[in-house]
């Protein structure tokens, strides 16, 4: 084995342990084939390497627990289980070489934030960060390395502050030094061209300011209540005039930078949202609060009260701490998804085993570089790798919206993001799995249905017609008091100064954040929050079949027809690896291969939608698919030079059985002649009827498949009326009935997987892609569920709707509170004391309503089990 | 003379809790809130040595 990983410092402890190693690995491969890695945590596929009696996947995790073992730094795998990250691939010479513009001197200027000479710092985000044994061993680089004078970690940035001592190691070593732990740092190439560091003057001041603005707000909130307390409690005119305006003007003294500093978002928000000839939810707030301090001022120099200063303060401190809430979870939110195991997406890779290569399903989270990977037609391609396969075409419409399928040729480097068209390309991994890109990807604005999501829709008419309401019952309370003008302006600023939209403002997006976390939690991921709402409006729901309602990794495979040689067989191996079809992938994962399938050529390949696919194997020509797609093709194409009359027979026999076949079908005919077909038994999930029946009161129930109809009587079962099942559907046919319901009316769900149903699922009003096995990630569908949560469906649309009442509840609780509000208002009977009592408490009412409330109906429904 | 006293006396106290408020600032701004999730985990994973 070879042991040629860049160590910055080689102790020689770790050099004189690596050799003695080697002996030790041989006499483990064989052992340990299910074991998981001490280091990474991963299940040791095939050959796994041994020392102390400890278990690793490769040499780089191998080589980490060394490094840290010779450095009494072991504690980080007795922290938290699983805690190393995976090293897959043992970094090359040419690889290190990647670093050599850290050595440049205006890219060290850009990354170091401090340096005099004897002290630098700097900051790299580590997207690898993910739990406690992480924090812990990147604080204890100083012992890994005397140049490191300490590191401090921001585990929710995923961020590390590392000082150092430029003299005794350089910023490339650094890097080099965290990367042979398993931490490499991102780098991104407009991270090190623009600004020191983006991530420092992106989220943190934003936060720092918000916390400022709270403090400021809270300070003057808690102070001018004191002042307001006397005359709440003497009540007006028994305070001694003089001290009544000296309470005034300190509270006008306090409440100023609340209004210039704290509360500056609101102006600048609606003031940009007016500068478009639109009226955002900012502007009645602005309008508000605003009115507010105007006429508390206005009173306190009259004398007249000592003003509503406490309510101006106490309202502004509220909204901003709703806010910097919504932030903390949606940050959380964010944690979450960028952390890689977040989705439930696989990929294949080809491994070295005892027995010969072979091809395993890892998550994709396990990928890392210098992998053997298998992506076949239409599957996204998870990380940047250089091709291996001869020549193949890659579609970038997703990175680029060029939709033309570009041709690369061995050797030429693929990026993430790219989908294989035709045959399955073999490529090697040179950089990690970025899920961060991949989650940008689906946030992608091409993906987006609507211009602007649902929520903002809503929350943008109705701040538009409450502003509209507001100003317009300002009027009439105007009107109403005007020969008395002194009461008019009293009766329309208080109608002005009590409405408030905090229903808008806090309780959707708070309903929202946490419906998305707890069903995060459950194993279905939404795209964004107005996925929830979207999903509240479904009553069509259609589902594909194969693959979605059957478990394709537990069907049941026959062979009927002759018997096949061992060639042959290799053939029809090498040639169903590149299917992503579920049904030829069952087939796949039941046939045996000796040889390297990878050795065979194929080429010409071509799959048809629902039909089937043709290639040529060493030349031998393939055809996999229904028995309408293998027997016409032979009927055509070997009718005249096939003089004899058993292939034609053959060939007609097939066409005309191909309407009553018993359990899914795929016949094989090789260099034209048939061979025999291959009967899958579709294995149903579990739960499906009583999902049905939960989804039936509510729903419409199609079933569209592109398989044949010989599931039809146990399908019947499920759906009831046979007008609500379609079979032998291609791709289009499904995109077009799903249209076709939308256009009756019907506001539909579809259910699918990533690949064959992408179009449906784009087309649909709400596209959940079930996850299963393999990297069916499509960035068209809006939600990812894992497949063996499909039984819960009903339960998670019956979340969503309960979510939704429960906004519209905290709506009706906003709406109560601003009737009284509104009434006092207009009668002129609005004091100070019930502003101050009515304002802050409607708010916190709302906030604290739509949190325990989403929260226990998740438990009650057992949604969430362990969340808090 | 009772208002001047309590005048006096508010005075005193608003300047008093005007340094706790510097101090909140001062906190904020030497970067004691930017996270607050690290330290918590921090407190736990470190070791006897």
């Amino acid at each position: 084995m070879n042991m040629d990983i860049p160590i910055p410092k080689p102790t020689d402890a770790v050099l004189h342990l690596q050799d003695s190693q080697n002996n030790d690995v041989r006499a483990a491969e064989q052992t340990h084939l299910n074991t998981h890695c001490h280091h990474c945590g991963e299940a040791c596929a095939g050959a796994s390497i041994t020392t102390d009696d400890k278990v690793f996947c490769c040499e780089g995790c191998k080589f980490v627990y060394e490094l840290l073992r010779d450095n009494n730094l072991c504690t980080y795998y007795d922290i938290s289980a699983q805690s190393g990250v995976s090293f897959k691939g043992i970094v090359s010479d040419k690889r290190r070489s990647r670093f050599d513009y850290l050595d440049d001197v205006r890219t060290r200027e850009r990354l170091l934030e401090f340096s005099n000479g004897t002290v630098a710092k700097t900051t790299f985000h580590l997207p690898q960060i993910h739990c406690s044994s992480c924090l812990w061993l990147l604080e204890k680089l100083h012992k890994l390395n005397d140049g490191v004078i300490s590191s401090r970690v921001d585990f929710m940035h995923k961020e590390v502050s590392i000082t150092f001592n430029p003299h005794q190691i350089s910023l490339r070593e650094v890097v080099e030094l965290l990367t042979t732990i398993g931490y490499e740092p991102e780098l991104h190439q407009q991270n090190v061209s623009d600004a020191p560091d983006k991530t420092l003057n992106g989220s943190q001041p934003n936060t720092t300011s918000l916390y400022l603005k709270i403090g400021i707000a809270g300070f003057a909130f808690g102070n001018t209540m004191v002042f307001s307390f006397p005359e709440y409690l003497s009540g007006v005119g028994e305070l001694d005039p003089r001290l009544r305006m000296f309470f005034g003007m300190m509270s006008i003294a306090l409440a100023l930078p609340v209004l210039l500093y704290s509360a500056s978002g609101y102006f600048q928000s609606s003031w940009q949202s007016l500068k478009q000839r639109h009226i955002n939810l900012d502007v009645p707030i602005a309008i508000g609060i605003l009115t507010l301090f105007l006429r508390s001022a206005f009173e306190i120099a009259n004398g007249t009260t000592s003003g509503y200063l406490d309510s101006f303060t106490g309202l502004v401190f509220l909204l901003l701490c709703g806010k910097l809430f919504q932030q903390k979870t949606f940050d959380a939110i964010a944690f979450d998804r960028d952390y890689k195991s977040y989705f439930p997406i696989a990929v294949s890779v080809l491994r070295k085993t005892a027995s010969g290569i072979q091809e395993t399903t890892i998550p994709l989270s396990a990928l890392g570089v210098g992998e053997h990977m298998i992506i076949r037609n239409n599957e996204l391609i998870p990380a940047d790798s250089v091709l291996e396969s001869a020549v193949g075409h890659v579609d970038y419409s997703f990175v680029t919206g060029e939709s033309a399928p570009v041709e690369v040729l061995s050797g030429n480097l693929i990026y993430a993001g790219g989908r294989v068209m035709g045959a399955a390309l073999e490529m090697t991994s040179v950089k990690d799995v970025s899920q961060s890109y991949l989650t940008s990807l689906w946030n992608n604005e091409a993906f987006q249905k609507q211009p602007k999501s649902a929520l903002e829709q809503v929350s943008d008419t109705f701040g538009a017609y409450f502003t509209v309401f507001v100003l317009a019952l300002a009027g009439v309370a105007f009107l109403a008091w005007l020969p008395n003008v002194g009461a008019a302006v009293n009766a329309a600023t208080a109608v002005l100064v009590i409405a408030c939209p905090c229903a808008m403002t806090l309780a959707a997006p708070f309903a929202l954040g946490w419906a998305l976390k707890i069903f995060g939690t459950a194993g279905f991921y939404l795209k964004n929050t107005s996925t929830v709402l979207e999903l509240t409006r479904i009553n069509a729901i259609v589902f594909d079949k194969t693959g979605t309602l059957t478990n394709a990794r537990t069907n049941r495979v026959q062979y009927n027809g002759q018997g096949m040689k061992p060639h042959e067989q290799e053939y029809l191996a090498a040639a169903l690896r590149h299917s992503t079809h579920p049904l030829t992938r069952s087939i796949a994962a039941v046939m045996h291969y000796a040889a390297a399938p990878s050795l065979l050529t194929i080429s010409d390949y071509e799959e048809i939608p629902s039909r089937g696919f043709q290639c040529r194997v060493e030349g031998h020509s393939m055809r996999v698919g229904s028995a309408e797609f293998v027997g016409s093709a032979m009927l055509q194409s070997r009718i005249s030079s096939f003089k004899t009359a058993p292939h034609r027979l053959q060939a007609e026999r097939l066409l005309s059985q191909s309407q009553h076949a018993q359990g899914a079908q795929v016949h094989i005919a090789i260099d034209g002649s048939y061979k025999g077909h291959f009967t899958i038994n579709a294995e149903y999930r579990s739960g499906l009827r009583a999902l049905f029946e939960k989804l039936r009161p509510k729903h419409n129930l199609y079933l569209l498949s592109g398989d044949n109809d010989a599931e039809h009587e146990t399908l019947s079962d499920l759906f009831t009326d046979d007008r609500a099942m379609a079979f032998f559907q291609t791709p289009q046919d499904k995109l077009d009935c799903v249209r076709a319901l939308q256009e009756s009316g019907l506001s539909v769900a579809m259910v699918g997987d990533g690949l064959n149903d992408a179009g449906a699922l784009r087309q649909s009003n709400v596209g959940i892609a079930l996850a299963e096995e393999r990297g069916t990630f499509s960035p068209a569908c809006d939600a990812v569920m894992a497949a063996d949560k499909l039984g819960r469906l009903s339960d998670f649309i019956g979340f969503a709707v309960y979510t939704r009442r429960v906004i519209i509840a905290a709506f009706w609780i906003s709406v109560f509170y601003n009737i009284i509000g509104l009434t006092c208002a207009v009668m002129g009977l609005l004091s100070p004391l019930v502003s101050a009592i009515l304002m802050p408490l409607s708010n916190a009412t709302v906030i604290g309503f739509t949190t325990s409330a989403t929260i226990l109906g998740a438990k009650l429904r057992k949604i969430s089990h362990s969340e808090n | 003379m009772a208002t001047e006293m309590v005048m006096i006396l508010v005075g005193f106290s608003t300047a008093f809790a005007l340094t706790f408020l510097a101090a909140f600032i001062w906190a904020v701004k030497s970067g004691q809130f930017k996270d607050s999730t690290t330290p918590a985990m921090r407190m736990l994973v470190d070791d006897k040595e």
